[in-house]
């Protein structure tokens, strides 16, 4: 009998154990603090805010911007503990994001990606709205990409996290020059003096222009958008109008031709190939520029993606806006003190603060005037760019997550000749009314 | 003790062990046969009887994934041969062959991803590879390796066997350990060539190493490239690198279609049950 005991005492630690494991662990939100307080620990997997300088490895992470925003945050707020976690953005995150949010272990608060790519997870996501006064709400631009319905006054599920500005093309000005072209004075008007621009740059035996593998998504992607407008992006993604639609084929003619006559090479070096001096031309945002500027100097200029054609709808934008939002998870324990951080982080003093910090260029918040703390020509320039009204939305943040998965996964044929541009825009719209069809 | 009393007291000594089996393989199990009836975003789930796995029949991405596994699995013959190679020389003491050891050894212990990401900063466009090409004046025959299909796939299988090898060799090494010198020594006196014995004496020998090493690696093709291709191809272009394994992915994780990724999931658990039974069909047939 005492044996039976034995076994049933150790059945019983096996099972208590393996509920332990899978249980939450009460510490990961709530401890006690030295003055009997109960201390609010809450969870922010960062992949918005730098805590690596590529350039200073010695930077230490306590000297970036977020760790002393922290700082500051948990010293107005004793009881609040914030624990930055550091999460690779982009897919990775999305897929960790999603599992432990089924578990309901993921964080208090998180950055994702805006538009359709947050709207996603909208059932692990707290709806914004009631935390936010409509005077918080209408210092803070960019609530369209955090909404369902992408209006500014929508249902929002995220809150404005920071402007890509306008997505531009760098050029190197010496090679541009010693083929004899000056890009910004004779600025091509549509897709056929682009590529007699490249193929002039080629003469020179240099690459003219430099993609990452996800350039899709920069480039032809945004001639879509500036071809149909906002609302015919609507359209298209409603299924009132096609993506084989003609015109739109064009683009992907075009896409193709860049590629078949080799003026393009995609690569995920190309930032450092085109600083070398071995691309004419690279795309690049907010970030990007400043490094390019950094590292080049005088050597390099920008310049807006060329209009498709004369005919688009909209001319001389670029995509771009707010690419991301701070989202809380609806599952949060401690939602107001989430939500308080938030508001901190957007705060007019934080903004200034981070913008101080040479983290963050260019700002969401309306009432700090960026000309106030950076001298660079080229910030106040992006700052600009980003509130003109020709910077579209990026497109893929609207269309559904599985359709731009599609997209990401096919054009890449094109590029590559293995498809034609009539079929890949057929499959498009047949994944587009598959999805309708299922909703 | 009773017989029967000794075979409770070890029928609930494995209880432990079946309750963490039940727990942490046939619940998740049986969940993904249950979701694979559903159309389920995580939370939610809406029961669709047979619709998911109609829909992967008819949408026409099925034959690109059998195929991808298909070139998998053809591979897997070479390794197979290498690995049995490798470790007869290493066996035979052929010189350096303690260095040779570790180092073939050294890729198994090292992950996936580590190997793909490794492998593609080789073979991107500006990476080592071509860079050499060029170097030896050999400009003509560099390639957009990453771009290209059937370069794409050799990259794959490449970083698959350097992986593997390790594993195949160590395998192999102690298979080829419990086979007496006595019988290597007799059939060298006999005069034997170093291909007779391999043959006639190691191969048979090793007969239930290799039928395990097989067996591994053919469900490893089917459920384990996952790293690879996440790392070096990413499943493209297009889908035409992408294995089931990798498809469960993208439409788990990137179009949020649960249901459909518990689909193919038990598609491709049929799958490597139908291939492991042919496989242990063939190892009794030529045990006989």
């Amino acid at each position: 009998m005492r044996r039976w005991s034995v076994l049933s005492v150790a059945v019983i630690m096996v099972l208590a154990l393996m509920l332990s494991a899978c249980s939450k662990n009460a510490n990961e939100s709530a401890s006690t603090g030295s003055n009997g307080e109960k201390k609010v620990n809450i969870v922010f997997w960062n992949s918005g805010f730098a805590t690596i300088d590529e350039n200073n490895k010695a930077k230490k992470k306590e000297e970036f911007y977020i760790s002393q925003a922290v700082k500051r945050f948990e010293a107005a707020n004793p009881n609040v503990k914030i624990d930055v976690q550091d999460v690779p953005s982009g897919d990775e995150l999305f897929a960790k994001f999603q599992t432990a949010s089924i578990a309901k272990n993921g964080p208090d608060l998180t950055v994702l990606w805006s538009g359709s790519y947050m709207l996603r997870f909208k059932q692990f996501l707290e709806p914004m709205d009631s935390y936010f006064t409509s005077e918080e709400r209408n210092r803070i631009v960019g609530w369209s990409a955090t909404t369902e319905d992408f209006t500014a006054e929508g249902k929002a599920y995220g809150v404005p996290f920071a402007t890509d500005g306008t997505f531009l093309l760098a050029y190197n000005k010496k090679i541009f020059a010693d083929a004899g072209i000056d890009p910004v004075a004779q600025r091509p008007k549509n897709f056929q003096e682009f590529v007699a621009m490249l193929e002039k740059v080629k003469t020179k035996s240099i690459t003219p222009l430099g993609l990452f593998k996800d350039s899709f998504l920069h480039v032809p992607d945004y001639w879509i958008a500036q071809t149909v407008d906002i609302p015919g992006l609507d359209s298209l993604v409603k299924g009132e109008t096609n993506f084989s639609d003609p015109k739109l084929v064009d683009i992907m003619k075009g896409w193709r031709e860049l590629f078949e006559k080799n003026l393009v090479i995609a690569d995920d070096s190309v930032r450092q190939l085109f600083i070398q001096g071995q691309l004419s031309m690279t795309v690049g945002a907010n970030s990007d520029i400043l490094t390019f500027a950094k590292e080049m100097g005088d050597e390099v200029g920008f310049m807006k993606i060329p209009d498709f054609s004369e005919d688009v709808k909209i001319h001389n934008g670029g995509p771009g806006g707010v690419g991301a939002a701070l989202v809380m998870t609806n599952y949060s324990d401690h939602k107001k003190e989430t939500a308080d951080f938030i508001k901190f982080l957007m705060s007019k003093e934080e903004q200034i603060n981070k913008i101080k910090s040479g983290e963050a260029r260019i700002t969401v918040v309306n009432d700090v005037d960026v000309n106030e703390y950076v001298s660079d020509p080229l910030v106040k320039e992006m700052q600009d760019m980003a509130n003109e009204p020709s910077t579209i939305f990026w497109p893929d943040n609207v269309y559904p997550a599985e359709l731009t998965s599609e997209m990401m996964s096919l054009q890449s044929l094109v590029s590559s000749g293995k498809m034609t541009a009539e079929e890949f825009m057929k499959k498009i719209d047949q994944k587009r009314d598959s999805l309708l069809k299922n909703k | 003790m009773g017989l029967k009393q000794e075979r409770r007291i070890g029928l609930f000594s494995l209880l432990p062990a079946f309750v963490l089996l039940a727990v942490f393989v046939g619940y998740p199990m049986f969940n993904t046969f249950f979701h694979s009836f559903t159309d389920w975003d995580g939370v939610n789930s809406t029961f669709i009887g047979w619709d998911n796995f109609k829909n992967i029949m008819s949408n026409g991405d099925l034959p690109l994934m059998l195929r991808n596994n298909l070139i998998f699995l053809l591979s897997v013959p070479g390794i197979l041969l290498i690995s049995l190679t490798v470790s007869v020389l290493l066996h035979e003491e052929v010189p350096g062959w303690r260095l040779f050891r570790s180092v073939y050894y050294l890729p198994a212990i090292l992950s996936s991803v580590v190997i793909g990401f490794l492998a593609k900063s080789m073979f991107t466009n500006r990476g080592i590879v071509n860079t050499f090409l060029e170097n030896a004046g050999l400009g003509a025959f560099t390639v957009d390796w990453l771009n290209t299909v059937p370069t794409e796939f050799m990259i794959l299988i490449l970083c698959f066997y350097w992986q593997t090898l390790g594993q195949g060799t160590l395998i192999f090494l102690s298979g080829l350990s419990s086979i007496s010198n006595e019988l290597f020594d007799a059939a060298k006196i006999d005069g034997t060539t170093w291909r007779q014995r391999l043959m006639y004496i190691v191969i048979p020998s090793l007969y239930p190493a290799i039928f395990y090493f097989t067996i591994v690696n053919v469900i490893y093709v089917f459920v384990g490239l996952f790293g690879l291709v996440f790392s070096i191809t990413g499943g493209g272009p297009g889908y035409e690198t992408t294995p089931i394994d990798y498809m469960i992915y993208i439409q788990a994780f990137r179009s949020g279609n649960m249901g459909y990724a518990s689909a193919l999931s038990v598609f491709l658990f049929f799958i490597v049950m139908f291939i492991t039974y042919i496989q242990l069909k063939i190892s009794k047939r030529l045990e006989q």
